[in-house]
């Protein structure tokens, strides 16, 4: 065989033997590839339905299904690891029936650096560029949010690519789990994968509180959330201008609600400087004072909520933590006069 | 723009297509000089006309020593290229040292005066393209090679985008001539060049992005930790580093020999060596080597009798201790790494064990010994370079000799893994193989496996939030 058509069959082969291999791990470590399908919590009444946005903590920290139930409204959501507006403004756009919209958002998924694996499969890369443009994204910034596009195309052939922590961090538990007889650890950046919109089931990891972690594993949980988050931290970029879009959109309709869920007192020992959480106090104030209908539930500021007992891992509550958010959710939807 | 950037794969591509359509041979270089320069100048612009400057000065203190035949004026021509170079190398990488240094030299006679820190940003890779342009001028110097006349061509041996940010150190003597013909990759060097940059992509992107959160947090407090959990951070540093940087290394010689040049090696199996002196002939071989030329032997090698040889091993491992940075944790770390080569060099003259050479049992424990000690040396060095503070430092050696429970244990599944792994290559590899020049001869199946195995580790372990290079501060 020719050296050139022998190099370029060896080079296919490799490609195969590659994809294969990285198909197979998807596939052993069920990592999520895909946004999940549309969830709807409640039971549909003929009324208008309602949109929640928000990432994994919206769902480990409340019972939607509770205040479906409560609002008798059906409430439609996506499950996105890590999304924030950014992703959810494209979602928001499906439901363009909702009356009333909930966002949900904390300090960890309104960070910048903090940037979700479906961010390339939900936004178009050419509305990523316009925001770019909008917000004067410097060249490394700009650079990192479009690198996003390549590997979203590159996950055709190979799925594992830009997912590495969470791979290792599953081969680790699994490793664990069969050493151990039981996989009660974990440290991927956003925690095990939740079943969204799925009936809730207290396993081990979601009754675990952070207290119960060894300090070991408790390190290996923040260094790997410390690896994940890509570049500067900040609250004023892409997602921000995102979630005004939202808000936007939501009080165009009807009834919008911001629910901002804490993070662990943990996180914010080692992310949130003073700096950072008063950007992130201003990014509030700013939306709150450009859209004054919008009805603002800061779970954030409810003493003691933060504490490590209420969570299972830095940012995800524990069923503890949920129970005790939703009783305050509900208690407030019941006293405030809302039209939902 | 680091080679496990996007914008390299594509840059690198772009610079293979165009080059290979190119006819005219000057064209080729003119081409090839432009794209280094883009490369340089996509970290900082001002900095392309830093290294024009320099190496304008050099070309043309070389053009100067090739026509004058008078020693001293020849002389003064090579003071002109040091003092030019190092000035420059000077500037940028100790000014802010040496004034701190003075305000508390000052201080000490009583005399209180306010430290100044001029905002200086350190170019990229300047310790690299400084001490390999300097090269061009001593050996031109010496006579070893013969002045470079074409401007063109001195410029893209400075700026070579392959080695120009982190080495290898090229000698002008090496990379010149292969400016002189055209070259050009065969399909088997192409393809044993782009091994090499796999395997240095897998060395970094696998190995030192995915354990260097884990080393940067026990590193970043270490009184926070137990004595088990900091012997597992330095040994975490051990490998992250030589992957890191032996992985910089091999992407750069990699790209060189894709595009059919040839560049030095400049790591082979360091962890494995029996002494510190082999250390140094395996670990960054082209900055070692230049140590050895440029400055051991003209200050009397081991040619003026013991005491100043021991004295010459402590002071040129002293400047290269310096020459990684500004700190005194690297001034000590090359001392610590010159006292151990003189140490080294003593008891192999003195060597009261050399009779026992021939039983097999001895030269088995004594080689395990040896390697043992090596290493303790070398992870001794690694704390204090890695620590910037050297307080902090001895702070961290202190609490691992003294075996400190209290504390936090930390168990990296992932260092722990590297090590395993990085160490494991070292016993089972023997130290001198280069298999990136032995795969390409392989039956097809061995390499599409091998190649298949490389690319699987790279999409599914590779860190894509890729931190720049170790090496690229000093």
């Amino acid at each position: 065989m020719n050296r050139i058509w022998q190099f370029t069959f060896v080079l296919v082969v490799a490609v195969v033997i590659a994809t294969i291999g990285s198909h197979l791990l998807i596939d052993w470590t069920k990592i999520k590839t895909t946004v999940s399908e549309p969830f709807v919590f409640g039971k549909p009444n003929g009324q208008p339905p309602a949109f929640k946005a928000g990432s994994s903590l919206s769902d480990y920290d409340i019972d939607w299904n509770k205040i479906a139930e409560q609002t008798h409204t059906e409430i439609r959501a996506w499950g996105v690891a890590r999304g924030s507006p950014y992703e959810f403004q494209q979602l928001q756009k499906q439901v363009p029936q909702a009356r009333t919209t909930y966002i949900v958002i904390s300090a960890f998924d309104m960070d910048e650096a903090n940037v979700s694996d479906f961010r390339a499969a939900l936004v178009p890369l050419s509305e990523t560029i316009k925001s770019l443009i909008a917000i004067h994204a410097g060249w490394s910034y700009s650079k990192r949010a479009i690198s996003e596009y390549p590997f979203s195309w590159l996950r055709a052939l190979f799925p594992t690519i830009g997912r590495s922590r969470d791979i290792m961090g599953l081969i680790n538990k699994r490793i664990h789990g069969l050493l151990h007889h039981s996989a009660e650890s974990s440290d991927t950046p956003a925690g095990p994968i939740l079943e969204v919109g799925k009936e809730k089931v207290a396993d081990s990891y979601r009754l675990q509180h952070i207290e119960s972690l060894s300090q070991s594993e408790l390190a290996g949980i923040i260094a790997s959330t410390r690896a994940s988050f890509q570049g500067k931290d900040a609250f004023n970029g892409q997602k921000f201008q995102a979630f005004l879009r939202m808000l936007q959109y939501g009080c165009e309709r009807g009834p919008t609600i911001v629910v901002v869920v804490p993070v662990s007192s943990w996180y914010s020992k080692q992310f949130m400087t003073s700096e950072l959480s008063n950007e992130f106090e201003g990014a509030i104030a700013e939306a709150q004072h450009r859209y004054p209908k919008v009805e603002w539930l800061r779970l954030d500021r409810v003493a003691g909520l933060d504490s490590g007992s209420n969570f299972c891992d830095i940012v995800h509550m524990n069923v503890y933590g949920d129970q005790k958010t939703t009783g305050i959710v509900e208690a407030w939807l019941k006293q405030s006069p809302h039209q939902l | 723009m680091i080679f496990t950037s996007f914008e390299f794969i594509l840059f690198f591509a772009l610079v293979l297509s165009v080059r290979s359509c190119l006819r005219s041979f000057n064209a080729e270089k003119w081409f090839l000089l432009a794209a280094s320069y883009i490369f340089y100048m996509s970290w900082s612009v001002p900095c392309g006309f830093l290294i024009l400057a320099t190496s304008l000065t050099d070309y043309f203190v070389g053009v100067g020593l090739g026509r004058i035949e008078n020693e001293r004026k020849r002389k003064c021509l090579l003071a002109v290229s040091i003092v030019a170079n190092l000035g420059v190398l000077g500037f940028f990488k100790y000014t802010n040292f040496f004034l701190a240094n003075l305000a508390s030299g000052v201080d000490l006679f009583g005399f209180h005066v306010s430290q100044r820190h001029l905002d200086i940003i350190l170019p990229a890779g300047i310790s690299f393209f400084t001490f390999q342009s300097m090269t061009y001028t001593i050996e031109t110097y010496r006579r070893n090679i013969k002045p470079c006349h074409s401007l063109r061509d001195f410029l893209l041996f400075v700026a070579f985008f392959p080695q120009l940010l982190a080495g290898p150190i090229n000698r002008a003597a090496n990379l010149l001539p292969q400016f002189a013909q055209r070259v050009r990759a065969s399909v088997q060097q192409f393809e044993s060049g782009l091994a090499q940059f796999a395997m240095g992509a897998v060395k970094k992107i696998v190995i030192s992005d995915q354990i260097s959160p884990h080393v940067d947090m026990i590193f970043a407090a270490p009184g926070n930790y137990d004595a088990v959990t900091l012997l597992q951070g330095v040994l975490g540093y051990a490998v992250q580093i030589y992957c890191d940087f032996s992985g910089y290394s091999d992407m750069a010689i990699g790209c060189a020999r894709m595009m059919g040049f040839h560049f030095p090696e400049n790591f082979q199996m360091p962890y494995s060596s029996l002494s510190i002196t082999e250390f140094w002939r395996r670990w960054h071989i082209s900055l070692s080597s230049w140590f050895r030329d440029y400055l051991y032997i003209p200050l009397g090698g081991n040619r003026k009798g013991t005491a100043r040889t021991y004295a010459n091993l402590l002071s040129t491992m002293l400047l290269c201790g310096l020459w990684h940075g500004a700190n005194w944790n690297f001034v000590f770390w090359g001392g610590l790494h010159g006292a151990s080569l003189a140490v080294h060099r003593a008891w192999k003259n003195w060597n009261p064990l050399a009779g026992l050479d021939k039983y097999s049992l001895f030269r088995l424990a004594w080689s395990l010994f040896a390697r043992l000690l090596t290493l303790f040396v070398v992870l001794v060095g690694w704390i204090f370079f890695r620590e910037h503070s050297w307080i902090v430092g001895w702070q961290y050696l202190g609490r691992i000799v003294t075996w400190n429970h209290s504390g936090v244990r930390f168990m990296s599944p992932y260092i722990l893994a590297a090590v395993g792994v990085v160490f494991l290559a070292h016993v089972v590899v023997p130290k001198d193989f280069n298999w990136f020049e032995d795969i390409s001869k392989r039956p097809v199946l061995a390499r599409a496996v091998g190649y298949g195995a490389l690319l699987f580790f790279i999409v599914a372990f590779g860190a894509t939030d890729a931190s720049p290079f170790i090496y690229f501060q000093f």
